[in-house]
């Protein structure tokens, strides 16, 4: 047996690195800051009294540009730059034991710079040696390395020269926003300059270290956006230290909220997700993270179950914020919530705390309207149910009843009403569904049962093919002939049957076999109300023909207004019945 | 109401498997027929199969499958059919799992399904793999094997299960085989974590339980039992892991065992699926007849009062001679037996090592 090893075909490798890996093609700037910064610290770590800075110039001739990065950080020896700069996949920082001092973790950052230029040139000197090194490197995954006359001093630079197409990346503007996006608040000085000029690019403070109101001021102009308050976070596992800003406006709940996030300070992505909580898709942040690890393209976390305690951390700050607000200033409280209460519900839900604090002040769909639980909580008994179709059936009943009946039907309103009659035991919560409402009705009396007795028996015929049945009582709203309930085998039958209609033989015969035991047993019921005049008056009309006209079309009506699918029978009932009521109607002028 | 069904549909992207989403889902159907749209039809049915194939309420799967099904019949070239294709295996693996389906009309939609995936050039790997389960769950082992060699060599695509379903697919078999060592060893991957999918551990770990109580190894069982646990239980899809984890519990834990039971047996009640019907009252029945305790307890315990020992036995029995009748052999009648038997031994075996 022989042993062989994979061929890499170098280029190609550098191509998928240096084009893929990254999301936007100015990270190279964020690639060589980094590798700076990383040299700086370790410099600063042997020798106290050293001042790190960085350098960034760009000279312009006519057709070819070149950028030139300078550090005066540790250097590399030529051992080093064999090493570190042209091995893929080594890196210095990894083998170092305080890896947490460094941002990068790998030595392939460099490797970006093949995405703006042909040719990397590094000259460098080691704290730890009298020789200066030059290395080129090409994008075709050859390098040169030869001695220089010695550099005066320590540390290491870089040239880039712009590679056709790509001299836009070289324009001073451009270089110049690049730096201020990943290296505002590097913690070493860096430079920018361009012939006579020279700027500062990092003088200000971060806005985790900014006192509130002035982190407040920063995001408003930062973003231009009115942003409703700003919250401190922080997270002492991850290192993390941010600032969360309350949005103006609705954000919808699938909104992937994105965060800008620095790692020791540099800037690595600014549409992070899942930093923090799911919940807390109302905020958007600016956050510097210390002690988390960075996948290879920078833009994602590496170990997700630190990951999930740093969010844990953060997501608590914003809880406590509420607390304090809800204290402080219930009329800004008041305010998020009437904006952001969808997520508010979802943070309701898992926390028992913010629970309490939040519940009165959130909306939810009542047979009354919007009603905040505040306002809902008044009322002795508190009725819902838990889908929205059986809401449907029952609101308006419900209401004229007097009953304030819950939707439990949408998003985390159901936990949050079953959480609440946990927490508040003393309150009655009632589930509520359509029979049990039909049990509050006004049964008829002896004397009105007599009176529609034939009538109820010939409605039951008439509807039998529906699978539907008749009942009459009495109830309120008056103005309402007919109150059309079904359950869940129903609603199911009903889509079977619907189905059935359009599928092949084979399938329809399924459908049958699958739905044989419910339809023994599942009726839908239409209870005509007795109270109602027009209903009274067709009882009393006795006229067979006007009865079954009138029934067919309470029933399709009552589908419809449940947002019911019909059946070719019913679609039937639907365009005749109007037509031979209209019939009816002119044969009787 | 358009505004209403694009709500809804924003909604359920962010919902985890759960009633409430299958709900939300229903409406949007409701809403899209109402409107008369088929393609908001079609794409609310489409995940209304998906959600409800996940929390495992298979006869609204088959139901809403069937109207995406014959839509795409008639339109063809109005819609994808990718996910459409996908889909369909959902539907297969789980028809034999209602005995009121006849084993004519269930080799009828696998034909359909072979016509379908041929056509569109699609890899029979899945129709060979749900065939080998569907012969297993018949009790034909000879034909089980036939279309397991045809499982593994055809060519994997697109379409086929991912890695961790289909190794789950043969621990499950292995374990209906009755190959203990077999079962285990396939499984070492998904139990160390070096293979999972949405649905691998969950699906799988629940299964190891009693091969780990034969192999005598009791620590093992436990952790996995912890881990398992944890997966499942609050997802009615996983009813049929929740047997196997009484019949573990009646070995190890009759307390636990007798909270089980009494808590998912409304599961049991209410599913209309009879095959997982089956397995939790089979597991019940063997639970109960080795717990004279447990008897007793059922008696007080918190279920409605019609629940038996006596009715969950007869129970068994008639859903084991419906699935029987159907299958024409006695699979079922004798698997009730074997059940038993199997755990009275390991019980006992325990026992004996713990004295």
């Amino acid at each position: 047996m022989e042993n062989y090893n994979f061929k890499v075909n170098l280029k190609g490798v550098i191509d998928i690195l240096s084009n893929h890996l990254y999301s936007s093609p100015d990270v190279f700037i964020r690639e060589v800051l980094q590798n700076c910064v990383d040299a700086i610290t370790a410099r600063s770590k042997e020798s106290q009294e050293y001042e790190g800075s960085i350098i960034v110039e760009l000279y312009n001739s006519t057709d070819i540009k070149t950028l030139y990065i300078e550090d005066n950080g540790i250097g590399l020896t030529e051992e080093e730059v064999h090493m570190f700069l042209s091995e893929i996949g080594r890196s210095s920082k990894r083998e170092s034991t305080s890896e947490q001092d460094f941002i990068g973790r790998f030595g392939i950052g460099l490797l970006s710079c093949f995405i703006v230029s042909e040719e990397i040139v590094l000259i460098t000197k080691s704290v730890h040696s009298h020789e200066t090194i030059e290395w080129r490197g090409k994008s075709d995954g050859s390098y040169t390395i030869k001695k220089l006359k010695d550099l005066n001093s320590t540390g290491t630079r870089i040239y880039l020269r712009s590679k056709k197409e790509s001299e836009e990346f070289f324009e001073y503007e451009k270089i110049k926003s690049a730096l201020e996006k990943y290296g505002s608040f590097l913690p070493y000085l860096i430079h920018l300059k361009k012939g006579e000029t020279s700027i500062s690019i990092n003088k200000q403070k971060a806005p985790w270290e900014m006192t509130l109101e002035n982190a407040l001021y920063f995001g408003k102009s930062k973003y231009n956006i009115d942003f409703l308050d700003a919250i401190p976070i922080h997270s002492t596992i991850g290192g993390a230290d941010g600032i969360v800003y309350i949005l103006p406006y609705k954000v919808s709940l699938n909104a992937k909220k994105k965060h800008q996030v620095y790692v020791k300070r540099m800037m690595m992505s600014n549409k992070m997700e899942g930093i923090l909580p799911d919940w807390a898709f109302f905020v958007t942040g600016i956050i510097n993270i210390n002690n988390l690890n960075l996948t290879v393209s920078r833009e994602s976390f590496h170990d997700e179950d630190m990951l999930d305690v740093v969010k844990d951390e953060l997501g608590e700050c914003i809880k406590k914020y509420f607390i304090q607000l809800s204290l402080f200033n219930p009329s800004l409280l008041q305010r998020i919530i009437s904006i952001h209460y969808s997520s508010i519900k979802a943070l309701a839900v898992e926390d028992d705390e913010l629970f309490t604090l939040f519940i009165n002040l959130l909306p939810f769909t009542t047979s009354f309207g919007n009603l905040t639980m505040g306002e809902i909580r008044n009322r002795e008994t508190i009725y819902y149910t838990t889908t929205l179709d059986e809401f449907r059936q029952i609101s308006k009943v419900a209401k004229a009843q007097g009953l304030c009946v819950i939707n439990g039907g949408y998003v985390h309103d159901l936990e949050l009403v079953e959480k609440m009659a946990e927490l508040f035991p003393d309150i009655e919560m009632i589930k509520i569904d359509p029979t049990d409402i039909k049990d509050t009705f006004e049964e008829l009396s002896l004397q009105d049962r007599l009176e529609v007795y034939e009538f109820i028996k010939f409605a039951d015929v008439c509807l039998q093919t529906f699978k539907c049945s008749a009942d009459i009582k009495r109830f309120s709203p008056s103005d309402l002939p007919v109150l059309y309930t079904s359950d869940e085998d129903m609603n199911f039958l009903r889509s079977a049957q619907q189905t059935k209609g359009q599928s092949n033989e084979l399938f329809a015969s399924i459908i049958d076999d699958i739905s044989q035991n419910i339809t023994a047993t599942s009726f839908s019921q239409l209870c005509f109300n007795y109270n109602n005049p027009l209903i009274q008056k067709i009882i009393e009309s006795r006229e067979k023909q006007l009865q079954s006209l009138t029934i067919e079309m309470l029933y399709v009506q009552a589908l419809l207004m449940g947002n019911q699918p019909l059946n070719p029978a019913e679609y039937k009932l639907l365009n005749s019945g109007l037509l031979n009521l209209i019939e009816y109607a002119a044969e009787r002028k | 109401m358009e505004q209403e069904y694009w709500k809804i549909m924003n909604q359920v992207q962010e919902l985890p498997k759960s009633q409430i989403k299958v709900s939300l889902l229903e409406e949007a159907v409701r809403i899209a027929d109402a409107l008369n749209d088929i393609n908001k039809g079609y794409d609310a049915r489409l995940e209304l199969v998906m959600a409800t194939s996940d929390i495992g309420l298979i006869d609204k799967t088959i139901v809403a499958y069937t109207w995406c099904l014959s839509i795409y019949d008639k339109f063809s070239e109005q819609f994808d059919y990718v996910s459409l294709m996908w889909r369909y295996k959902w539907i297969v693996s789980h028809l034999d799992e209602f005995p009121q389906i006849s084993f004519e009309k269930i080799d009828q939609v696998y034909e359909d399904m072979k016509q379908r995936y041929t056509s569109f050039e699609i890899s029979l790997r899945p129709y060979y793999q749900y065939k080998h389960k569907h012969a297993l769950n018949r009790g034909d082992i000879e034909l089980a094997q036939l279309y397991y060699d045809k499982w593994i060599t055809a060519e994997v695509d697109y379409w086929s299960d991912c890695k961790a379903c289909e190794v789950d697919q043969k621990v499950h078999s292995q374990y209906l085989l009755g190959n203990v060592d077999q079962c285990l060893e396939l499984a070492t991957p998904i139990i160390n974590g070096s293979m999972r999918c949405g649905e691998v551990p969950h699906l799988t770990l629940a299964v190891l339980l009693l091969p780990l109580l034969q192999k005598g190894n009791l620590n093992e069982a436990e952790k996995l039992e912890t881990k398992s646990y944890k997966l499942i239980k609050t997802n009615k899809k996983f009813l049929p892991q929740l047997s196997y984890h009484l019949n573990y519990l009646t070995i190890i834990n009759p307390r636990r065992a007798f909270n089980l039971f009494e808590k998912y047996l409304p599961w049991a009640l209410e599913t209309n699926n009879y095959q997982t019907k089956f397995n939790y009252y089979l597991a019940s029945y063997v639970f109960l007849s080795l717990n004279d305790k447990a008897k007793e307890k059922l008696k007080i315990s918190k279920l409605p009062d019609y629940i038996t020992f006596e009715w969950i036995e007869a129970q068994t029995n008639q859903i084991a001679e419906l699935f029987d009748k159907r299958n024409g052999n006695s699979f079922y009648k004798d698997r009730i037996k074997t059940q038993y038997e199997q755990i009275s031994m390991i019980k006992e075996s325990i026992a004996k090592i713990h004295s």
